[in-house]
């Protein structure tokens, strides 16, 4: 490759990234301007729309749920997804194909049809309650694939050798699983519930319409608009984004060390 | 090795390990076709057979890791066939080691005896003792992945015999190392048998190896024991042409017999021979082989010319073809040679009648 055209893939690039960074840096310089109408000049910097927002109850109630959520999504899903996955590994690929293609359906559908297609089956069909466990069962639907996928991903480079090693030094399959095949593909299974944390805390389309009352940090921001565009919202797209990027980074640091 | 669990071999010379009519097949794949093999305790039996023959899945099968498709595994009197690998006294070196890279050789070699639970003393004690039989002692707190080829094989090693198994398993225990580490290896291998004293059963394609190493010899092929005995037994009466050429190297002529007397393709007729008519082989070692001066006495003479020649030290290996165009080739040591001889030379060729074996040709 010759200088010139060297020179316009850096140039490129950089227009890339700056495009697709700069309303994230503006998110953020804007949730510390004094400024209210998230607008230029923002005048001094201040920390009052914070302030305000750990004020407001509604945004704590609309935090908790989030983590709640975020935590039993991401237990359950890293667990059974981990299991999914071992189980999914040793099969012969003809059997394990189809079932990994339709595990991962989910993923591949866009959200807003999982959201209608779930809001009907849990009001018409099983009648049941919309609440925090609906939108925990509808955020599982879309993190499980990425817990299966990546934990499957590591499996095909696992030595075998190593669970027949522990059989064969007397370890029954639930001792083998906890001291041999979890210790050594632990990286991964951390980046992968760190990836379902990521997924479940911005999730909004299946929250919405599967949460019938009550907030979870994204549709909270969402009703915000609605009403008061006041900077508040920016100060938390910054907490949003603190959170998920500090969790994907976590993920990838983790996943690439070890495995 | 014996000493736990000895009492449950009172019975002498009754097999320590039993296998009777084992198969195995993987679909359409008969990997193990029907098998029957008595290993007595501390043989040292070499499974030997080309790659593909079945030899692993043998292995796999009595330590557990595969259910036969049929058959029954016996050891140390005790039907073992429905058993897991966490069930059965044996224990396995596998072909990659299979050593815990998250854990240390010490950890590798205690893992075992803490699943059973040994109280810590002994355990120190025992897994002290096996570092130091094999020689892993300045080692013994490094991760395996520091470890070379031949230092984790010995790790592998000493975390299997730690347990104290009544047979160890062991697959291509040798393949991966260099040739200098594999012949180490081997008198290591001697020296811990001889020293702990426990049944060894390993699985090999060299038979080199196996002639060095084992005190009897199963040879395999295509799923099937095709021979088994003695290194020196098998050596010198294979009882196919496929042990012949694959234990040593041997020279096969083809005849016939009619009545008792075996006629070869390269002209001579070798009387009272006893056996069925037919298509018959021949099998002569290259050492047994003599270039004969006129007046030298021998059960088997024939002519040939000398087609090449090379010089190798000890012995001058001479490709020999006969009248039958069927080649011959002759190790003959550099000292019982009388005169040079050259390419193209005429001369005559025999050997004493106990040194071939007459086979039906299959
Ligand atoms: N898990 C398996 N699935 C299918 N075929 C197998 C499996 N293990 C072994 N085989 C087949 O069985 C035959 C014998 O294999 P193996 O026992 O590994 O031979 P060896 O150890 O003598 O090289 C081969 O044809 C191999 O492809
Ligand atoms: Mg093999």
């Amino acid at each position: 490759m010759n200088r010139s055209s060297e020179w316009g893939w850096w140039g490129f690039g950089t227009l890339v990234v700056v495009f697709m960074t700069t309303p994230l840096i503006l998110v953020v310089l804007f949730s510390f301007g004094e400024s209210a109408l998230t607008n230029f000049p923002m005048g001094g910097i201040t920390g009052k729309w914070y302030d305000e927002l750990f004020a407001n109850r509604e945004f704590w109630k609309a935090f908790r749920n989030s983590l709640t959520i975020a935590g039993v999504v991401v237990v359950v899903s890293t667990g059974i997804g981990t299991m999914a996955a071992l189980t999914l590994a040793r099969m012969r690929p003809t059997l394990s194909q189809p079932l990994l293609i339709a595990l991962c359906l989910p993923v591949m559908m866009p959200p807003l049809v999982i959201a209608i297609a779930l809001l009907v089956y849990y009001v018409r069909w099983v009648g049941v309650e919309l609440s925090l466990f609906t939108v925990i069962l509808g955020h599982l639907l879309v993190t499980q694939p990425f817990v299966i996928l990546i934990v499957y991903a590591r499996m095909a480079t696992f030595n075998y050798e190593l669970i027949d090693s522990a059989r064969d030094l007397g370890a029954n399959s639930w001792i083998t699983f906890l001291t041999v095949t979890l210790p050594i593909i632990r990286s991964t299974v951390i980046g992968a519930a760190l990836i379902a944390l990521a997924v479940s805390l911005d999730e909004f389309l299946i929250t919405f319409f599967t949460i019938s009352g009550g907030n979870t940090l994204p549709t909270f921001v969402f009703g915000k608009i609605r009403t008061e565009m006041d900077p508040t919202i920016n100060a938390i797209a910054t907490i949003l984004l603190v959170l998920t990027v500090s969790s994907t980074i976590i993920a990838m640091k983790v996943s690439r060390y070890r495995a | 090795m014996v000493n736990d669990r000895g009492n449950q071999l009172n019975q002498k010379d009754s097999p320590l390990v039993r296998l009777r009519d084992l198969s195995k097949s993987f679909g359409r794949v008969e990997a193990v076709k029907s098998i029957n093999l008595d290993i007595k305790s501390r043989d040292f039996l070499a499974i030997l057979g080309p790659s593909g023959c079945g030899k692993t899945t043998l292995l796999r099968l009595i330590g557990g890791f595969a259910e036969p498709s049929n058959g029954t595994i016996e050891i140390g009197g005790n039907d073992v066939t429905r058993l897991g690998p966490e069930r059965r006294p044996t224990n396995m070196v596998f072909q990659g080691y299979g050593l815990f890279p998250h854990m240390t050789v010490r950890e590798n070699i205690a893992y075992g005896l803490k699943i059973q639970k040994v109280s810590q003393s002994e355990r120190e004690q025992r897994v002290d003792d096996v570092i130091g039989l094999v020689r892993l002692e300045e080692l013994a707190d490094r991760g395996t992945g520091e470890l070379s080829g031949g230092q984790q094989q010995r790790a592998a090693l000493a975390r299997a015999i730690v347990m104290r198994p009544q047979v160890l398993l062991l697959d291509e225990p040798l393949a991966a190392l260099d040739l200098k580490l594999r012949q180490a290896m081997q008198e290591e291998l001697r020296r811990i048998h001889n020293e702990i004293g426990g049944t060894f059963v390993f699985v090999t394609h060299d038979q080199g190896e196996a002639l060095a190493l084992s005190n009897r010899i199963a040879v395999m092929d295509e799923g099937n024991i095709v021979q088994e005995g003695g290194p020196e037994d098998i050596y010198a009466s294979p009882e196919s042409r496929f042990v012949s050429t694959f234990i040593g190297e041997a020279n096969i002529l083809s005849g016939r017999r009619q009545n008792s007397v075996v006629t070869l393709a390269a002209g001579l007729d070798l009387p009272s021979s006893s056996g069925p008519d037919g298509a018959v082989i021949l099998v002569i070692r290259p050492e047994a082989v003599q270039i004969l001066s006129d007046n030298s006495q021998v059960d088997v003479r024939t002519e040939g010319t000398i087609v090449d020649k090379v010089y190798l030290g000890a012995y001058v290996r001479f490709q020999i073809q006969l009248s039958s165009d069927e080649f011959i080739t002759a190790n003959v040591p550099t000292l019982n040679l009388s005169k040079e001889y050259f390419s193209g030379d005429r001369i005559a060729v025999g050997w004493a009648g106990k040194d071939h074996r007459i086979l039906m040709d299959s």
